[in-house]
């Protein structure tokens, strides 16, 4: 099983900066990745100036952006799966 | 359109922001000429030739942030000269909301059709056969238009067998409905203020970013910080545009910890003109009027009246939620400033009109605000919300077909009532409606025009996609105690009371 936490600020200051854009993205994401992907919201994650921020599998992203965050996560996705190979 | 947020919306939230916490934390004047150094410095990205035009696009942006005019005479001030200036005098008040950022413009290219280099200089020579007006000759081994004698009708682009002839557009001028926007001389955008209806879709159709609003944020946290009494009214549109889903409560806790003495939903004022304009209906439809115009959006009303002037007596004489809700709101805390919070931008220039609505911001705005001033909405603990004063027919004036449909159930009291109600989104479409009323071919006798596709939740100043705010909106819709604007108790009262004070007066 391979499994991807991804992390998105909910907070305004992400918000405003395009947060919601990559919360279509993950939802996007999960229909096709299903149960491998887990969704956690942050209140903040303390970089408002550069957001919108997301935590991949604990570590920082800061001005993400939809395409980008999709890269990423599928990119995490193919090296899960290598592993478990 | 999907609404996404894209490198140019992020500089002019981020200049919004910015510009709004200096003024939250007193220091405007002191640091807001080392403003566009700051913003060109945490930019990593170089769009322009220079770090000096960038920043001096900057200096404009904060100018517009600051809601003054891009004159020549306030081309030649320092910012905080500026800064001291807007924050002493009120602003001129018959200007178009929307301006061109001069120096940001790239004066896109003006001529339609454009051969490239994928021209082959075939034997056929299609595209020359094609013009009607043989402005094209081949020079140098490749076809090329006579900018002079080209008429723009696009015959040669359709016969050249390589596409090898673009149909080049200036984004801002194909976006307005109404020709308002215009290539000066020098190439660069020009807005007739007669003409435009402060719709909005220029500013966000341009890649440049190039034509912004100007804000009241200055005024507004004066306001907040000072003696008055402020009353916040958010525009129905509001659901789900904060990231909360389709709750407000996190939203009104956050208005009250900026300083708002009072929020409130302008979708209680949706109830009295759904109320007070299906009464106005029955009385002048049909017998003294073949048919009634919405009055709630400011950019079809003005659209109305400098598009299609004839048809302007057909408005109806009620005045917008926005307004219906101040003056109850005057009379309920006198001598408070009203704030309007909603996602339109010729809101700013109907409130500046009405005289009644002190001050107007977008909910683009308005998060910079929050941001300003260090307020997080996903922080805020949960607290129960407050019943709400407005129906869910009120509510439903966010969305496009809401004012009709709020109209259709407001007009069952009365009977047996001939109303057929049409609706129409987007200027293009509002033109089209309102040519088929005139010549009475339109299957309907009230027309509900939005300017923006989608209706208020589409306009310019809203930060979700239509797509998500109407999924929200409809769920607090059904959740909401009291359905229908007609079985709303204090609505009812309010139109009594308020009665002829709702519409507007005519100027004979």
């Amino acid at each position: 099983m391979t499994k991807i936490t991804v992390g998105l600020c909910a907070g305004t200051s992400c918000h405003l900066m395009g947060g919601m854009d990559l919360v279509t993205v993950v939802e996007e994401l999960k229909k096709k990745l299903g149960d491998d992907l887990q969704v956690q919201k942050h209140t903040c994650l303390n970089q408002c100036r550069k957001g919108p921020n997301v935590t991949l599998n604990g570590r920082l992203f800061l001005g993400m952006t939809p395409e980008q965050l999709k890269n990423e996560i599928l990119a995490l996705h193919d090296l899960e799966e290598e592993k478990n190979q | 359109m999907t609404l996404q947020v894209n490198e140019v919306t992020k500089i002019r939230r981020k200049v919004l922001t910015e510009t709004a916490r200096l003024h939250w934390n007193g220091s405007l004047v002191k640091q807001v000429d080392q403003l566009p150094e700051r913003l060109t410095a945490e930019h990593e990205h170089r769009y322009r030739c220079c770090e000096f035009k960038e920043k001096a696009i900057y200096a404009e942006r904060i100018k517009l942030a600051m809601g003054l005019s891009l004159t020549p005479e306030h081309a030649k001030k320092r910012l905080s000269t500026l800064a001291r200036h807007s924050l002493t005098h009120s602003h001129e008040k018959n200007r178009s909301q929307v301006e061109v950022i001069d120096i940001a413009c790239d004066g896109c290219p003006i001529d339609k059709y454009f051969i490239t280099n994928a021209c082959r200089n075939c034997l056929g020579h299609n595209c020359q056969q094609a013009c009607p007006r043989g402005a094209i000759s081949i020079v140098g081994n490749q076809a090329y238009i006579d900018q002079s004698r080209c008429v723009e009708c696009g015959l040669c682009r359709k016969a050249c067998k390589y596409g090898a002839i673009l149909e080049v557009h200036r984004p801002c001028e194909a976006a307005c409905p109404v020709n308002a926007i215009t290539a000066d001389q020098d190439r660069k955008a020009y807005i007739d203020k007669e003409k435009c209806t402060d719709c909005g879709n220029c500013m966000v159709s341009c890649p440049f970013g190039a034509i912004s609003d100007h804000s009241q944020l200055l005024k507004v946290i004066d306001w907040l910080k000072g003696e008055e009494k402020t009353i916040a009214m958010v525009a129905p549109a509001v659901i789900g545009q904060m990231g909360q889903k389709e709750k407000l409560g996190p939203l009104f806790q956050a208005l009250k910890k900026l300083g708002f003495d009072r929020a409130e939903e302008v979708s209680f004022g949706a109830d009295l003109v759904a109320l007070g304009e299906s009464e106005e209906f029955v009385q002048r439809v049909p017998e003294k009027d073949p048919y009634l115009l919405s009055s709630c959006c400011p950019a079809f009303v003005k659209l109305v009246k400098a598009h299609r002037p004839d048809q302007s007596e057909h408005i109806s004489t009620m005045v917008s939620p926005m307004a219906a809700l101040a003056k109850v709101m005057k009379e309920e805390m006198p001598d408070s400033k009203v704030v309007f919070i909603g996602p339109c931008i010729a809101k700013k220039r109907e409130a500046m009109e009405s005289k009644i609505v002190d001050g107007v911001l977008t909910f683009e705005e308005l998060a910079a605000l929050f941001v300003a001033a260090d307020i997080n909405l996903a922080t805020l603990e949960a607290m129960p919300e407050a019943s709400s004063r407005a129906s869910k027919d009120g509510q439903g004036f966010a969305a496009a077909g809401g004012v009709r449909d709020a109209m259709a159930k407001g007009l069952q009291r009365y009977g047996q009532v001939d109303f057929r109600g049409g609706s129409a989104q987007g200027l293009d479409e509002c033109l089209a409606q309102l040519k088929l009323l005139e010549k009475s071919e339109a299957p309907f006798n009230f027309l509900e025009g939005m300017a923006c596709s989608g209706g208020c939740l589409g306009g310019p100043g809203a930060l979700v996609d239509t797509r998500q705010t109407k999924r929200f909106l409809e769920l607090r819709g059904s959740q909401l105690a009291c359905q229908a604007s007609g079985d709303n108790p204090e609505a009812l009262e309010k139109v009594k009371e308020f009665g002829h004070r709702l519409h507007k007066q005519s100027k004979k």
